[in-house]
């Protein structure tokens, strides 16, 4: 579905991707972990050419999205839950939502797709004309992911989406992610969190420093033991 | 103060105050949405006062008649196109090619478009260097109310701006377009992550905006009769200063802030005797008692803040 080769990305002369290899395959979810400031986020900004990769491709779909404006690249299939929600603070639950399905014009659809929002989470039908900023955490969470389905999109890019919240909703919101991908739908989970999203994925890399340092790409539980052993190692070594 | 004269200059605070609520939408809109400070803003006025006299000139040669409803609303619909147009261009020559530069750039550089706006029409129109008579579009019987005897064009700007304030708010409140601009306003890179094409909200915006700034134009020159090359300066200063007023990127807030200013200054005209010659100070003083005690503005934050 989604293809990184070879790509290099860097913040005027401040390189930051290095080489970066990485594949999200149909129907999968494919994990990157990596500690603060390892170049994760860097990795959708990239894929959303918000940044354009100096060197290599990004395939979605076989296709090179790489130098596309960014509204293409969500027109053509890719959602994204960004790091800190981003939920629009000052505009209602439901406008939110409305603001998701811009590049969708079938406005039965877009009913329709709230509809699901609010079945998924009854949570936000209960705020529906609530101001989004005045909402906790995980409520602006569960907006944020039903906002980017409400574009359709066939691929889900989530940054960090458990950050800050409390332990019993980090469960919900992954139980959530685990439900969209029984559905069918492709996911790219960023994480720091990493033996749960670990658990829940497909398929695993470790980003440091803004390079692949390790990945597992079998479904099994000794490849994925040796990827937390790296990521656990890589953490230990952080904290001493 | 007689009851008469207090209705009058209420009126002359209400028109004068919606005129520049009208321009200062536009100032807090560009801020709001766009992150620019466009002083090019007043000369927008200023040329939609000229659109509208060079206009009523060519529809009344057509065969048109002065002061006919078909003159006022050909005229009308002129300046509001010819504004958004002047806003769409400074969009694609200006704002645009500006993105990521210094704030201070962007705002010298409107500074500058606006000496050769002002220039070119001094230039450009016959006689231009001197103030021009602008012709009554709209003949409109004398009001009285109470006894008191209202100049209908006082009226009929009031109305207008009204309905032209409140299509805009409508706009951005409860259209589909007017959500992506605020989105973008609130987030503008959560806005492009949502496929909302940033750069299109822009241009409608600076569309948007300069198209009530030169219609306030062809009020000014209903209210007063008279029209200059440079009565964009002192526009640009009051709808400014109508916006940091109201906190700049609230609409709201600049709505009420063009209307105190208004109220204001005709409170400073009718009661500090030979008080007219104040009149352009208080704007300077409101903007600075603003910046040093409200920045946010007087009402503490801004409509459409960012995250
Ligand atoms: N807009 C930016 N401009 C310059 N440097 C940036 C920018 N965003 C991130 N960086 C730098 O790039 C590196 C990777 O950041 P990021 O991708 O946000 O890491 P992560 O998401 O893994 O925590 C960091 O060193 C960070 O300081
Ligand atoms: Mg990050």
């Amino acid at each position: 579905m989604l293809t990184l080769v070879n790509v290099y990305t860097a913040y005027g002369s401040v390189p930051v991707l290095k080489n970066v290899t990485l594949e999200v395959p149909d129907g999968q979810i494919t994990c990157l972990l990596g500690s603060n400031g390892a170049g994760k986020s860097t990795t959708i900004n990239t894929i959303l050419g918000f940044v354009k990769p100096k060197a290599g491709q990004v395939l979605f779909r076989g296709k090179d999205i790489s130098g596309k404006s960014t509204e293409s690249i969500v027109r053509s299939g890719v959602g994204v839950v960004p790091e800190g929600r981003r939920v629009f603070p000052k505009m209602t639950v439901e406008e939110n939502l409305f603001v998701g399905a811009c590049a969708c014009s079938d406005k039965t659809r877009i009913k329709e797709n709230i509809a699901k929002a609010y079945t998924m989470f009854p949570r936000l039908a209960e705020r529906r004309t609530q101001n989004a900023g005045t909402m906790s955490g995980g409520e602006q969470q569960m907006l944020a992911i039903s906002r980017a389905l409400m574009g359709e999109p066939e691929i889900l890019l989530l940054d960090e989406p458990s950050l800050g919240l409390a332990p019993l909703v980090v469960n919900d919101i992954f139980n959530t992610i685990k439900q969209l991908n029984k559905d069918g739908m492709t996911i790219l989970l960023i994480e720091q969190n990493g033996a749960k999203a670990l658990e829940m994925a497909d398929r695993g890399y470790l980003m440091q420093k803004g390079e692949l340092i390790a990945s597992c790409t079998e479904k099994t539980a000794e490849a994925k033991e040796k990827l937390m052993t790296v990521y656990l190692n890589q953490q230990k070594g952080k904290e001493a | 103060m007689s009851g008469e004269v207090f209705f009058q200059q209420f009126l002359n605070a209400l028109g004068l105050g919606i005129m520049y609520a009208l321009i200062a939408v536009g100032f807090t809109l560009f801020f709001g949405v766009i992150e620019v400070v466009n002083f090019a803003h007043g000369e927008v006025f200023m040329m939609g006062a000229f659109v509208a006299l060079i206009v009523s000139g060519i529809l009344v040669a057509a065969g048109f008649t002065m002061g006919s409803l078909p003159l006022f609303v050909a005229v009308l619909v002129a300046v509001l196109i010819a504004g958004g147009i002047i806003g769409v261009l400074l969009e694609k020559f200006i704002v645009r090619p500006m993105r990521g530069a210094p704030d201070i750039m962007t705002l010298l550089i409107t500074l500058g478009i606006s000496i050769v706006m002002r220039e070119a029409v001094m230039l450009l129109v016959p006689n231009g260097r001197n103030p021009q008579p602008f012709p009554n579009l709209m003949d409109l019987d004398s009001i009285q109310i109470g006894g008191v005897l209202i100049k209908p064009e006082a009226i009929l700007s009031i109305v207008l701006s009204a309905i032209l304030i409140g299509g805009l708010a409508y706009i951005i409140e409860k259209t589909t377009f007017g959500r992506y601009i605020r989105a973008t306003a609130q987030d503008r890179e959560a806005a492009m992550m949502m496929g909302i094409n940033v750069k299109k909200v822009f241009i409608v915006t600076l569309a948007l905006g300069s198209a009530l700034g030169a219609v306030a134009g062809l009020m000014n020159g209903l209210s007063y009769g008279i029209i200059k090359f440079d009565m964009g300066f002192a526009a640009s200063i009051k709808g400014f200063a109508a916006a940091v007023v109201g906190g700049l990127g609230n609409v709201y807030g600049a709505i009420a802030g063009g209307l105190l200013l208004g109220f204001l200054e005709i409170l400073v005209v009718s009661v500090i005797p030979d008080g007219s010659s104040y009149q352009d100070i208080v704007s300077f003083i409101i903007v600075i008692m603003c910046l040093v005690f409200r920045p946010a503005g007087i009402f503490g934050e801004r409509a459409y803040e960012k995250v």
